[in-house]
């Protein structure tokens, strides 16, 4: 910036000395610089000022044109008149003279050809003609002729002829005065222009006065051109060249000469007084402005005034009086049209004088002026640029001098308000003052000019520099370190912080990826106690950008906020957001696992979640922490999850979750809740693998309990509706051994499994089972059924014995109650069932009978036994078993009949013997028939009247009526009925 | 499917006692005995018995759907058109109707499937258990039937399905006297609990005829058959209870009604109903000839106990010299 402000600087001050050289050199020109002796006398001859009042350069072709078209015959000539000769004459005198001054470079602009030059050759001749004419013509006229021979010597003045027509004329008597005069003069000047060689003054002073009747004599414009002339002399002057020193008396002559302008045409003066000042200026260039050889009330033009002020007022600068030179030339601004010249040189001295002084106010007030009232665009630019150079000068000098900024720094706000600067010129203004600021020590300033210097630029490159000046600017005042003070000590002056911070918001708004500024701003708002705030521009930084220590330190200082502070939610944000980036954030000596915190993060907020009966939100959080991690609490999360599943009506999903939980967490501690929670869903949700396993589980460790007691009971329901009879008698078997039955529940428990074992089971098992039962106080019913089961397996073993014993305990048993009639009848069929009839049934070798008699009585005497066993059934009363029983002794001895009846005596015996026999044979056989008839009879009665099951009742009835239910409906064979209500339309 | 409910009703003879009983009860349930499913045939015959609904609309009126186990799809329904039950079954929308629709369809492994899943939504669903219980019973997997229907007794206390699933199950652990006994309660406290309950009462009627209680059987036949719109097996049940009560009159009452059905069951019991009341061999012989000619296939039971009774009539009647033919 300095050397910006050095370069400017210097550039400037080149500027400003092209200016100063500049403005030595007058604006104004002044009369007598250029001049021309020949029209000068050439005025002189016409006694009028027309010919040197023309300013334009002559065309000479036009000229020309008009001598032709005047002389269209030369040949004419002769018969023209004398005034007509005189016109052509004039003509070709004037054209001629023209293209003289043209050849001769005398009048600029002009242009002369090669052709006209061949014309003027031409008009040379026909003037010579002309004149002969012309003298011939006026012999008689001497007076004319004079005229017109002074013209003819005019037009040459320097040719030998010339010279001697004119000291003929200035001594001729015929010519009239003013010719005579004329010549005179003409003779008299050409004499002291001839003297001005001579070195001596003296000697042109003797020939003066030795003239001093010519100059008495001769008229008023004579008398001028003469101390012209002689002024001239004096002053050393040929033509246009100094020849000598001057000598001061031709101030007198110059003097004179002015007199003589009084009553002089208005032209003749002005070109006199040019003349004047010129013969001044070349003798005398040092002369004093103020000095003027002559009466300044003699000049009356105003250009030439104003040209004589604008040299007094730079005399008056050089000198060094440069207020009354500004003075002098403000005047000038205020009273000519034209300004900016005025006031460039006005603005150049300004600044010459400020230079000199130090006071730039002077130059700062004409600058604000000079704007004020300027109208065009370039020149205001101009201007401002100069009030721009003084600020920077006064800038780079303030740097230097300790206090100067208290004056430049209003000095560029007053900039600021008169201009109308661009906004990045403006910020370029707010820093330079800035700096002035910094200069002065005053940095929270520095720091404000320098961020409303990057609020209004408009570049992007600029509004980053201009803001971290400002927040180094305001870091100072604030004590706030350059670097990142992560884990330091912060602001020495926390009230400056809210200014910082908003330096360095202002500074992201550029830099919106900026780690470092985004660490400073974060830490600034957690200094001011708005960790919030700091988290939020992390967490959104580091959307785009994990990598660097900023990004690390951020990440860690946020992670352990959020876990410190369990805020769940907001960690597993940044954890997810850092474990996809693969940062574990590591500082204070301390490294972060983003993973291990994000499943932290998950289980916490979905307990938390679970805690609040969010359950869905617990159900996103615990399925990824379950999912995708494996750490603690995995067995509590599962279970969280299985119940939230549940509680959001996913009941499968809770019951899948439960068992994982259950099947990989042995030792958890909610292990045993959750075996008995989700076997209660399963239960309900019809899911039994799922319901055995939980059951299983649980009573695998709390089988005694109340809680493990209730659930077995359900399981054994549940075993036995999956038709696992030995599962289900093994769960019994357990419960029974809790030994917290009481006795009933213990009784039944074995009368449970003599059912399935007699139902389902092996009669060993059944067996088993009874004698189970029949040692814990069984009910008479129940003992009944206990020796029923016993009877059972021992008739299949054939064991009378033992069988027999059952008969004595039962027939020690007594009740009326239905189910003790029943299951003693049962169990006395089964009883006599258990005797074996094989031998009964099988059939008798007549051959080698001895006593066919006595054999026929035996096999009678057995079906006697078997009838009275199979009756004992009915001694309890009409019951299905009694049917049974009937039913049985019918088909036994419809079986037993051809047995009996093959049993035959030797044919060959005397009738004696055969016939008491054969009657004896039938007679037991029509018995048997009979029997057969009545129980069938016995039997339908029996059923009939309802003490039968469905099977036996069927058997019976179509036995003895022919009556079938073709469609048994109840029953182990029938097909039962079911209903479901339904509702019509309500799909 | 093949044909609609009404060309079968129209084949079997009952179209009109259908339109007749449609007509003038319209809340009327019409019950016949069907196999139904989605590419196999319907066939059913049909009683009709009526429910009196208690103020419902006839949008959302309960009726009864009545499934036989063993038997292919519904023995009773309850006006509900198979194009309904098509586009209940059709949904994949897992509900109770989809449920019922395939127990109507006799898909009872997909019903039980479709139960599941409506438990495995709604553990608290009391038709998915219904329709749990119903399907694994009419799959004979009665314990298990029997165990979801006390999970359906626990937390639905007198339900009448539980109650007459339960009865069901105890007669099939075999002719235990103290499971036949908890059966007859089970079915009684079905019967009773439910003015429309018709399936306990046709089980609870069954069995007490079948063990002998024909009396009492009678009873409840009646009274089921006016929940059924005088379905078959009501009065036919009523009919062969009362018969072997001696009540010759009025078996023959329900008799009358049984055989307009066309029933070869129905003059399979005629015969018996001649022989026993007034040993009509002639009459028995003749309804015998009945059960012949609408039971036509001689390989099927009632045929083949028809022909037996038959041939035992012919020969009594020779030895009464009592053939006239």
């Amino acid at each position: 910036m300095v050397i910006r402000i050095l370069g400017a600087l210097s550039t400037y001050l080149f500027l400003s000395s092209s200016q100063m050289v500049q403005a030595e050199t007058p604006i104004l020109p002044l009369p007598g610089v250029t001049r021309d002796q020949n029209l000068f006398l050439l005025s002189l001859r016409d006694g009028n000022s027309s010919l040197v009042e023309e300013t334009s350069p002559p065309d000479i072709g036009e000229l020309l044109d008009k001598v032709k078209a005047s002389e269209e015959d030369a040949d004419n000539d002769k018969k023209r008149t004398p005034g007509e000769l005189e016109d052509i004459l004039v003509k070709i005198l004037r054209a001629s003279e023209a293209i003289e001054d043209v050849k001769f470079k005398k009048i600029p602009g002009a242009v002369f050809t090669t052709a006209q030059e061949s014309e003027l050759g031409q008009l040379k001749m026909k003037k010579e003609k002309i004149l002969f004419l012309l003298t011939t013509a006026y012999q008689n006229n001497p007076e004319r002729l004079s005229q017109f021979k002074f013209l003819t010597a005019a037009n040459n003045p320097d040719s030998s002829l010339s010279k001697q027509i004119f000291l003929e004329l200035a001594s001729s008597k015929k010519a009239s005065n003013s010719i005579r005069s004329r010549a005179m003069a003409v003779v008299a000047l050409d004499q002291i222009r001839s003297q001005t060689y001579v070195r001596d003054v003296k000697k042109i002073k003797e020939f003066l006065e030795s003239r001093k009747e010519v100059y008495q004599k001769s008229n008023l414009a004579f008398q001028l051109q003469l101390n012209l002339v002689t002024a001239r002399s004096l002053a050393g002057l040929y033509e246009n060249s100094k020849v000598r020193h001057p000598d001061p008396l031709y101030k007198k002559y110059l003097n004179n000469a002015v007199k003589n302008l009084a009553g002089v045409a208005k032209s003749i003066r002005e070109k006199t007084i040019a003349e004047v000042l010129w013969i001044w200026r070349s003798a005398d260039p040092k002369d004093s402005w103020f000095s003027l050889p002559f009466d300044a009330a003699a000049i009356k033009n105003p250009d030439t005034i104003a040209a004589i002020h604008e040299r007094r007022s730079l005399e008056l600068y050089s000198k060094g009086q440069v207020v009354e030179a500004i003075k002098i030339t403000r005047n000038l601004e205020d009273s000519l049209p034209s300004k900016t010249p005025w006031r460039v040189r006005l603005l150049a001295w300004h600044k010459m004088s400020w230079m000199k002084s130090n006071q730039f106010l002077p130059l700062e007030a004409e600058i604000s002026r000079q704007l004020e009232t300027e109208k065009t665009p370039e020149r205001s630019a101009s201007l401002t640029h100069e009030y721009l150079s003084l600020i920077k000068v006064e800038a780079l000098k303030a740097k230097k001098k300790p206090g100067a900024g208290t004056l430049v720094i209003p000095l560029a706000d007053r900039y600021l308000a008169k201009t109308k600067p661009s906004p990045d010129h403006k910020a370029e203004i707010l820093e330079l003052t800035a700096v002035l600021y910094q200069g002065m020590g005053q940095n929270k300033d520095a720091g404000i000019r320098q961020n409303a210097a990057g609020d209004i630029a408009t570049k992007r490159e600029n509004k980053i520099r201009l803001y971290g000046l400002a927040l180094k600017s305001q870091s100072k005042v604030a004590g706030w370190s350059d670097e990142a003070p992560w884990f330091k000590n912060r602001a020495k002056v926390p009230s400056e912080l809210s200014l910082l911070r908003k330096y360095y918001a202002d500074a992201l708004s550029q830099q919106p990826d900026s780690w470092n500024l985004s660490a400073h701003s974060g830490l600034i708002a957690m200094a001011q106690n708005e960790p919030i705030v700091a988290f939020k521009l992390w967490n959104q930084l580091l959307q785009k950008n994990t990598s660097g220590v900023h990004a690390n330190n951020a990440a860690w200082i946020m992670l352990t906020t959020y876990q410190n502070a369990k805020q769940w939610e907001d960690l597993e944000g940044l954890a997810r957001l850092l474990v996809k980036a693969r940062l574990n954030p590591k500082a204070q000596g301390k490294n972060l696992s983003s993973s291990d915190l994000l499943a932290l993060a998950l289980y916490e907020s979905g307990s938390a979640a679970f805690a609040s009966s969010n359950f869905q939100k617990a159900i996103l959080k615990l399925t990824e922490y379950v999912d995708a991690f494996a750490k603690p609490n995995e067995d509590h999360a599962l279970w969280l999850l299985s119940m939230s599943l549940h509680n959001t009506s996913r009941y499968i999903d809770a019951i899948v979750r439960a068992h994982d939980m259950t099947k990989r967490f042995p030792t958890s501690k909610e292990w045993l809740i959750a075996n008995a929670t989700a076997f209660q869903w399963s239960e309900d949700a019809a899911q039994e693998p799922y319901s055995l396993i939980f059951a299983s589980n649980y009573l695998s460790r709390d089988g005694k309990s109340d809680k493990g007691l209730a659930l077995r009971r359900r399981l054994i329901q549940l075993l036995i509706g999956l038709e696992r009879y030995g599962l289900a008698i093994a769960r019994i078997k357990e419960h029974q051994q809790t030994l917290r039955l009481s006795k009933q529940e213990d009784l039944d428990s074995s009368y449970q499994i003599l059912y399935l074992e007699g139902h389902y089971g092996k009669s060993s098992s059944a067996f088993a089972a009874a004698e189970t039962v029949l040692r814990k106080n069984p009910s008479n019913w129940q003992k009944a059924d206990a020796f029923g089961a016993k009877a059972k397996y021992l008739g299949e073993r054939n064991d009378l014995s033992g069988i027999s014993k059952l008969e004595a305990q039962l027939a020690a048993l007594s009740g009326d109650d239905y189910l003790f009639i029943q299951k003693s009848a049962q169990m006395r069929l089964t009883l006599a069932k258990a005797m074996s009839i094989q031998a009964m049934l099988s059939g008798v070798n007549n051959i080698s009978l001895k006593d066919p008699k006595a054999a026929l009585k035996a096999k009678i005497d057995e079906f006697s036994v078997y009838e009275r066993r199979m009756k004992t059934v009915c001694d309890l009363g009409p019951t299905a078993y009694c049917a049974l029983a009937l039913i049985t002794i019918s088909n036994t001895g419809a079986e037993f009949l051809p047995v009996l009846n093959e049993i035959n005596i030797n044919p060959t015996l005397g009738d004696e013997e055969t016939v008491p026999y054969n009657t004896y044979k039938k007679s037991a056989m029509d018995r048997i028939s009979a029997l057969m008839t009545n129980s069938e009879k016995k039997a339908y009665d029996i059923v009939i009247d309802g003490e039968s099951d469905p099977t036996t009742a069927l058997d019976v009835i179509w036995r003895t009526s022919n009556d079938w239910n073709f469609e048994p409906v109840t029953g182990s064979e029938g097909k039962g009925y079911v209903q479901l209500q339904i509702t019509k339309g309500a799909n | 499917m093949s044909h609609s409910i009404q060309d079968s009703l129209s084949k079997l003879g009952a179209t009109q006692h259908f339109s007749d009983r449609s007509q003038r009860t319209p809340r009327t349930l019409t019950i016949w005995r069907a196999t139904l499913s989605f590419g196999l045939a319907l066939s059913f015959f049909v009683a009709s018995a009526c429910v009196h609904q208690n103020g419902s609309s006839s949008k959302d009126v309960e009726t009864a759907l009545v499934l036989k186990s063993g038997d292919q799809g519904a023995v009773m329904n309850a006006g509900i058109s198979d194009a309904d039950w098509l586009k209940r079954t059709a949904s994949t929308e897992v509900s109770r109707d989809r449920v019922e629709a395939e127990l109507v369809a006799g898909k009872t492994e997909k019903s039980e499937e479709s139960a599941r899943d409506l438990l495995a939504r709604n553990p608290a669903s009391k038709e998915g258990l219904e329709g749990l219980a119903t399907s694994l019973y009419l799959q004979g997997r009665h314990e298990k039937a029997a165990y979801y229907a006390k999970l359906l007794m626990e937390k639905y206390p007198n339900n009448t399905v539980a109650l007459n699933i339960s009865g069901l199950t105890l007669m099939k652990r075999g002719n235990d006297p103290q499971d036949l006994r908890q059966a007859k309660n089970l079915f009684e406290s079905a019967f009773s609990g439910d003015s429309k309950e018709i399936a306990a009462g046709l089980n609870l009627g069954h069995l007490l005829l079948e063990t002998g209680n024909s009396k009492r059987a009678v009873s409840v036949f009646e009274q089921t058959a006016g929940r059924c719109n005088d379905c078959l097996q009501a009065i036919l049940g009523a009919s062969i209870a009362a018969r072997r009560a001696k009540d010759f009159n009025t078996s023959k009452t329900y008799l009358d009604r049984a055989i307009q059905s066309k029933s070869p069951v129905a003059y399979y019991h005629l015969a018996l109903w001649h022989i026993q009341s007034s040993n009509d061999l002639k009459s028995a012989r003749e309804a015998l000839g009945k059960v012949r000619f609408y039971a036509q296939d001689p390989s099927s039971l009632i045929r083949q106990k028809a022909d037996s009774f038959f041939r035992q009539i012919v020969v009594d009647m020779e030895k009464k010299g009592a053939i006239d033919e």
